[in-house]
């Protein structure tokens, strides 16, 4: 939260044309000023930023101080490319305009990109950062472009302004990578004592996905609330997950067999459905069919394990918080208005029912599953995938058998069959079983 | 600005005073939070230099210059505009301590540059061998009526 005047001086010279920063030198800086200066402005409303370039027709200031970002931006995207960057005058011409800044009690920062070969020697840049440095002036040189060649020379001028740890050189080596991504994550964007660690908080939070990454980290900047709308959703989300994951192991030890592969194939739907819910929240558009197939989701997550795993997610429900659809549909925006009606755990059922077909799989294979341990030659896959109709229909009738029902509920440890709840949602269950073939 | 021996300038304590001793101490009037120095070694050193008249001699806070370069520029703000009579500079020992010392007054920033422009208010030769502050440097009291920040 230091009040600072920054001065940016960007390499327009021919060097910029290079494409090995992607996607050329030139867009990767414009990127990068957007990002500091966006950054800059962030962390302290009352910061200015000024921009200059220093190739060209010769060193030219661009933006003067100023606090408006967006100024900054357009007159960014107007330089032209061409000439040799002459790095000491635009330090000096930067220099000076920080020393005519509006309110004394700033302080000062210049912040260079070198992308072209520095033609000063090195005496010249050491005598340039000693005056700097008595003026107080710190300094953040971005070395990208060429290097290995810079890389004495800047380290120098680094070491002759740098007082007190308040100046930093980031060597960006050509690559794949983003260069606003390393500098995101670099103490010139950071700060000194982890000011912008808020950023970094922020993005290393939402790192589910890599996407959500650079998505996350551009919402401090535009939109704190929607930054923290996603950031709650995450956590709710990965609470909710982590409570599914408890309830799938509690229930794969009571099945011997089914454990291995129902674990197995938890584990390996809880992280593809996390990556799904991930981006399903990420997305953050509360369309109904996306409803739909986080419901789906959420009972094939909590399927694995047995088939009574369903009646038994739902009853737990009302001493825990809220059960896996709802929630499901929650995360998708904290302020949806209408929490799907289940959000009373009997309803749940009633929710699954409008998911029919995809419960009636859940539900087929989850019994193929606890009846293999009995030796019986089901074959499954893995996934829950369309069960033909009639199948479909077999299994159902199957499972409305409520005494089988009580010895699978039974063989579940920490599972009361005489539990009246479990007693009250089976008997709904099988009815609205019966609704669901009265449907078909 | 204070310029000094080959290599050194080690400023002791700068109080402003008058002859008969504390009565006159203008150390409650600077505003020792705003004080700033360009160019010491040690940031937020020229803080701890203004000290009460009876601890002037105490050696145990200073303020240094960078190593290779002896020029220090020290901004004093005050909370209310001061008339100052006159100046005490308690310099180190074996040529280290100031030896020429510029007063600027009220101007809102100066750094090394301006200040090698601009004409000094004041300027003192200081006396070496001082190590005591027995000196006092007495101001133009005309020119130093309304001081509300002073450079040096």
């Amino acid at each position: 939260m230091v009040l600072e005047a920054s001065f940016l001086c960007i390499d327009n010279s021919d060097y910029m044309r290079n494409g090995d920063h992607a996607p050329s030198r030139m867009e990767a800086q414009l990127d990068a000023v957007n990002l500091l200066s966006g950054a800059k402005t962030q962390s302290n409303p009352e910061n200015v930023v000024g921009l200059l370039s220093t190739a060209g027709r010769g060193v030219e200031v661009q933006v003067a101080l100023t606090g408006d970002v967006g100024q900054v931006l357009s007159l960014s995207h107007g330089i032209k490319i061409g000439g040799n960057a002459n790095l000491s005058a635009g330090i000096q011409v930067a220099q000076l305009s920080l020393k005519h800044r509006q309110n004394k009690n700033q302080r000062q920062r210049i912040i260079v990109f070198v992308g072209s070969p520095v033609q000063e020697e090195e005496a010249a840049l050491v005598k340039l950062g000693k005056k700097l440095k008595k003026n107080s002036v710190a300094m953040d040189i971005i070395n990208f472009g060429e290097e290995a060649e810079n890389a004495a020379k800047l380290e120098a001028l680094l070491n002759a302004v740098n007082s007190d740890d308040n100046s930093h050189l980031v060597t960006v080596p050509p690559g794949p990578h983003v260069l606003s991504d390393i500098l995101l994550s670099s103490p010139i964007v950071q700060g000194e004592d982890g000011a912008g660690a808020a950023m970094a908080g922020m993005g290393g939070g939402g790192g589910e996905g890599a996407g959500d990454f650079a998505g996350l980290a551009v919402d401090p900047n535009m939109d704190p609330e929607f930054a923290w709308a996603l950031r709650v959703s995450m956590e709710e989300e990965r609470a909710r997950q982590e409570a599914a994951a408890k309830a799938a192991e509690e229930a794969g030890a009571g099945s011997a067999e089914g454990a291995a592969a129902s674990s197995g194939e938890g584990a390996a739907a809880a992280p593809a459905s996390d990556a799904e819910m991930a981006e399903a929240a990420g997305g953050a558009a509360a369309g109904d069919a996306d409803e739909q197939a986080l419901l789906e989701q959420a009972l094939a997550m909590s399927m694995p394990g047995a088939a009574a795993e369903q009646p038994k997610t739902p009853a737990t429900a009302p001493p825990a918080e809220t059960p896996g659809a709802p929630v499901g549909g929650a995360s998708e925006t904290p302020a949806s208005a209408a929490p799907p009606p289940s959000a009373v755990p009997a309803p749940a059922l009633e929710d699954a029912v409008m998911a029919e077909a995809d419960e009636d799989e859940a539900m087929q294979l989850a019994l193929a599953m606890s009846m293999s341990q009995g030796g019986g030659g089901e074959s499954t896959t893995p996934a829950p995938a369309p069960a033909p109709a009639p199948a479909a229909g077999d299994m159902s009738a199957v499972f409305q058998d409520p005494s089988f029902l009580q010895s699978v509920l039974g063989s579940l440890p920490g599972v009361d069959p005489n539990d009246p709840r479990i007693q009250s949602v089976l008997q709904k269950q099988d009815g609205d079983k019966k609704e669901d073939e009265d449907k078909k | 600005m204070a310029h000094s021996g080959p290599f050194r300038c080690q400023c002791g304590q700068i109080h402003a005073d008058q002859y008969d001793g504390p009565t006159n101490d203008l150390l409650p009037y600077i505003d020792t939070a705003g004080v700033s120095a360009l160019n010491e070694s040690e940031a937020g050193a020229c803080r701890r230099i203004f000290r009460p008249f009876d601890q002037r001699l105490q050696r145990d806070a200073w303020l240094q210059s960078e190593d290779d370069d002896p020029q220090l520029l020290i901004t004093i703000p005050f909370t209310s505009p001061v008339k100052i009579q006159s100046l005490t500079v308690i310099g180190g020992a074996d040529g280290s301590a100031p030896r020429e010392l510029r007063a600027y007054i009220n101007q809102e920033a100066l750094d090394f540059d301006d200040a090698d422009r601009m004409m000094a208010v004041q300027t003192w030769q200081l006396q070496e061998g001082d190590a005591e502050g027995r000196i006092e440097y007495p101001t133009q009291f005309s020119r130093f009526q309304n001081v509300s920040r002073l450079h040096l």
